[in-house]
């Protein structure tokens, strides 16, 4: 550019524009890197922290081993959804919309909505538990939380609220710091990781199916496609999103990884039995210190707040998008009414739960694991179609390669779920 | 359920129908959609889409898309070819012959596939919508698309669900507005946005997107999806899309900007007010703003590049250089004459700043000033100095607190010489203070 001396840049105050070149890389990793990251750290959740302590607790090191192809998996689906986020600029709810008209949209929106309603359940059982260690009453410590969810959405501008996840995410280091302070046997984990054991027995495959169920979650495509668009991520610019996406995926099971060892080190050693990631924290205290006890207790919080915000708003967002209804917290309440009935009831529903004294709660989140495990299908395949769409996708659709594995890992994913639905519905 | 009514108790609500279409009726898109097509007593397909001639007021159906029953090929079947239709299926007049090879002429939209379900812009609202449904009449032989149905009724029909929750409803409220309200959106003020929809319908109605305002504009296309953002940017005329550009959020200008050939985005930038062009082009990578300015008209280019040379939050990086100028020894009636010279390229006419040979700044009046004055009074004795002329350096907040201490619309920046360089008026100043 042919610049004319300026007048002003002798004076400090104005050396931002020419510094912006040597900002430029930076800023743009910062303006794509996020979403991957942050959707990956969500799926540690409340429910998912439960599970991988419970398979820890349960079954010992012997299946680490899962988490590698977990992972592997749960690249591919992630990878797909950010890059239709990228190329389409849209949302999947929009896309299902778009493409399958209403009937099946109706349907999957109503069963995403039961599935986070559970999940949202879920996250404040969490909050309460998590509370509970360090002495505070649900009742006192519930309304509070779903009050400050309530506040970060509304007052919050997107650029805070991504930055306060992403600084949520470094608190998963927590688990990683249990872990260690646990003292495992570095040996048997290692053979536990590389070594794939299977007992065959009813639990140990339930427990492996929960496992990937919990994993990979119909939400998390729906949550991350939408924060790639809201991003406005350019095509040029993918490459940078994938690698978002797969660190996010890597460290997240990382950190799974992690839980499960903590709670095979301590629990499953002493022999002990687990229901709630709330157990988990209390039988680490004897048996790992109350450091390890306290960090556990924060990580579940930390994953249980972090989580608690996200579903119920996210949600709102993919059906008033799907249904066309005026959508957005920049709205009032008499131009979007279904937007704010939806979210309030959300949060209401999902908090005052927790509330109702004698509730069948794990009952409850069965259900919604359940609704998760039905719909997971339809959306992978849904994913598939739209993703190898050339129309829509054009050059960016899915390859040979990669559709035929695609297929084949959805096809695995799916004889999973329906083993999971058979094995609870069983009991 | 108690008290439920009979159906026949009152008439049937609009598109709901059991006899054969008369003349002069409506019906909507889903119900036609899936119906069989018989030809010649044998059932041959199914309907799955509707070709419409866009460059009509009311897009009028020339064609059906067919899946034929052997096979599941896509097929075309000229309207001409149609006999009628019930709810049992749509007769053609001849069998299997009437199948032809898919293709869809110009200016043709296929109305299932590239506006149901879709967005649409209401112009007449200024609002986003997603179509639910196609509000069809039948007329004289022929069918148009009359209207775009974008209410919850809409949702309820294609679920396929209206008669169920129709009777529910009837049964607890009878008189609720749900049965009687269909939201429907005349296609006069619909702007379809799929990619590939023919630009005859686009330039119809380019003159009611030119109409809508500004901020609308801009609303608009923030709540529009990326695809449909662009398709809809590229369509505005050069000044509405400048006036829009300038509402839009920094995000999405550049995003926009993109959406553009280099020559128009070019001829957008030249229309924004300077200052907002500089912002722009600050936030663009150093090769793309260069492209851009060299595709400008050089004196405009040369204004932006000054501006750009001053930080953004800066008095310098939110002035004008366009303001209105006059000189001293003027009349009122004189400077009269030159306001309404320069106030085709002047955005803000509130304020006049007087301006010797020099270049220096020597008063301030403002327009208000010069009417109410004798037409033969000089401009020197009517202007008064201005209470605080700022630097370039100044921040925004400087610059909020000073115009607000001296309830000043505009200030002006002046270099250390006291030559004027530009206008900074309250909206610039506004926009950095609450977003910045």
């Amino acid at each position: 550019m042919a610049e004319s001396p300026a007048p002003a840049r002798a004076t400090p105050s104005s050396g931002v524009r020419p510094f912006r070149s040597r900002w430029a890389r930076f800023l743009l990793v910062a303006s794509v890197i996020g979403p991957g990251i942050i959707t990956a750290n969500v799926d540690n959740d409340a429910g998912g922290i439960a599970t991988y302590s419970i398979a820890g607790a349960e079954f010992g090191y012997t299946l680490l081993w899962t988490l590698v192809p977990i992972t592997l998996a749960l690249i591919l689906v992630q990878e797909m959804t950010a890059r239709m986020g990228v190329v389409t600029g849209k949302g999947l709810s929009d896309l299902i919309r778009e493409r399958f008209g209403v009937k099946s949209t109706f349907f999957v929106m109503l069963a995403l909505v039961v599935a986070n309603l559970g999940n949202t359940v879920a996250e404040f059982a969490g909050v309460a538990g998590s509370l509970e260690i360090f002495g505070v009453p649900r009742w006192i410590s519930v309304p509070i939380v779903a009050g400050l969810v309530w506040l970060l959405v509304v007052k919050g501008t997107a650029r805070v609220v991504e930055r306060i996840f992403l600084a949520a995410c470094v608190f998963y280091v927590a688990y990683l710091i249990a872990g260690f302070l646990a003292r495992p046997d570095w040996g048997e984990v290692a053979r536990g990781t590389l070594i794939p054991t299977l007992p065959f027995t009813g639990p140990a495959l339930t427990m492996v199916v929960t496992l990937v169920g919990t994993t990979i979650a119909p939400w998390m495509q729906f949550y991350l496609q939408s924060a790639i668009v809201e991003k406005g991520v350019r095509v040029e610019d993918y490459p940078l999103s994938r690698l978002d996406v797969v660190v996010g995926c890597i460290f997240t099971d990382v950190v799974a990884f992690f839980i499960v060892l903590a709670c095979a080190a301590t629990i499953y050693k002493a022999g002990g039995h687990i229901d709630t990631a709330k157990d988990a924290a209390l039988a680490l205290r004897p048996l790992a210190g109350k450091y390890a006890s306290a960090l556990f207790a924060f990580g579940l919080f930390n994953a249980s707040v972090f989580a608690a915000s996200i579903l119920p708003l996210s949600t709102t967002y993919y059906v008033c998008e799907a249904f066309g209804w005026e959508s957005g917290i920049d709205k009032r309440r008499d131009e979007a009414p279904q937007f704010y009935f939806l979210y309030a009831a959300m949060i209401v529903v999902g908090a005052g739960l927790l509330l109702v004294p004698g509730l069948p709660l794990l009952k409850i989140m069965l259900l919604s694991q359940t609704a998760n495990g039905v719909l997971l299908p339809f959306i992978l395949v849904y994913m598939l179609l739209l993703a190898g769409d050339e129309r829509l996708m054009g050059r960016y659709r899915n390859g040979r390669w990669l559709s035929v594995t695609a297929w084949a890992t959805t096809a695995l994913l799916v004889l999973l779920t329906v083993a999971m639905l058979w094995l609870t519905l069983r009991g | 359920m108690p008290g439920t009514q009979n159906d026949n108790a009152s008439a049937p609500p609009p598109g709901v129908r059991s006899e054969p279409p008369r003349e002069g009726s409506f019906l909507f898109l889903s119900e036609l959609l899936g119906l069989p097509v018989v030809g010649a007593g044998e059932r041959i397909g199914a309907l799955v889409d509707l070709l419409a001639d866009a460059s009509g007021a009311y897009p009028r159906v020339r064609a059906l898309r067919v899946r034929t029953r052997k096979g599941g090929e896509l097929k075309r079947v000229e309207w001409e070819d149609v006999e009628g239709w019930d709810e049992g299926g749509i007769r053609l007049k001849r069998g299997a012959e009437a199948l032809r090879p898919l293709q869809l002429l110009s200016a043709e939209i296929p109305l299932a596939q590239d506006v149901l379900d879709r967005q649409i812009v209401d112009t007449d609202d200024a609002k986003v919508e997603r179509v639910n449904d196609l509000h069809l009449l039948h007329a004289r032989g022929d069918l148009r698309v009359a209207h775009v149905d974008v209410g919850f009724r809409g949702l309820v029909r294609r679920m396929g669900w209206q008669r169920l929750v129709d009777a529910l409803v009837r049964g607890v409220r009878p008189g609720s507005p749900y049965l009687k309200t269909e939201k429907l959106v005349s296609w006069k003020h619909v702007q379809p946005l799929a990619a590939g929809s023919p630009r005859v319908r686009l330039d119809l109605s380019r003159a009611a997107l030119a109409g809508i305002h500004p901020a609308d504009l801009a609303e608009i296309l923030e709540d529009l999806d990326r695809r449909e953002r662009a398709v809809l940017f590229r369509e505005l005329p050069v000044e509405a899309a400048a006036d829009a550009l300038e509402e839009v959020e920094p995000e999405l200008q550049r995003e926009l900007l993109h959406a553009l050939e280099p020559e128009k985005a070019a001829d957008v930038l030249e229309e924004m007010q300077a200052d907002d062009a500089a912002d722009l082009l600050a936030d663009l990578p150093r090769e793309e703003s260069a492209e851009l300015l060299a595709e400008m008209e050089p004196a405009e280019a040369r204004e932006v590049e000054r501006l750009l040379t001053y930080d953004e939050d800066s008095a310098g990086g939110m002035m004008n250089p366009e303001f209105l100028r006059l000189s001293p020894e003027l009349t009122a009636s004189q400077a009269l004459e030159r306001v309404r010279e320069q106030a085709r390229n002047i955005a803000h006419l509130h304020d006049a700043f007087v301006v010797g040979p020099d270049g220096k700044l020597t008063g301030v009046l403002s327009l208000r000033d010069i009417i109410v004055a004798k037409p033969e009074s000089r401009v020197l004795g009517l202007m008064h100095e201005h209470p605080a002329p700022l630097k370039p350096d100044d921040k925004a907040r400087k610059v909020a607190e000073l115009a607000a201490k001296y309830n000043l619309f505009s200030l002006p920046v002046e270099d250390d010489s006291g030559k004027v360089l530009g206008v900074v008026t309250v909206d610039d100043v506004l926009e950095k203070v609450l977003h910045g």
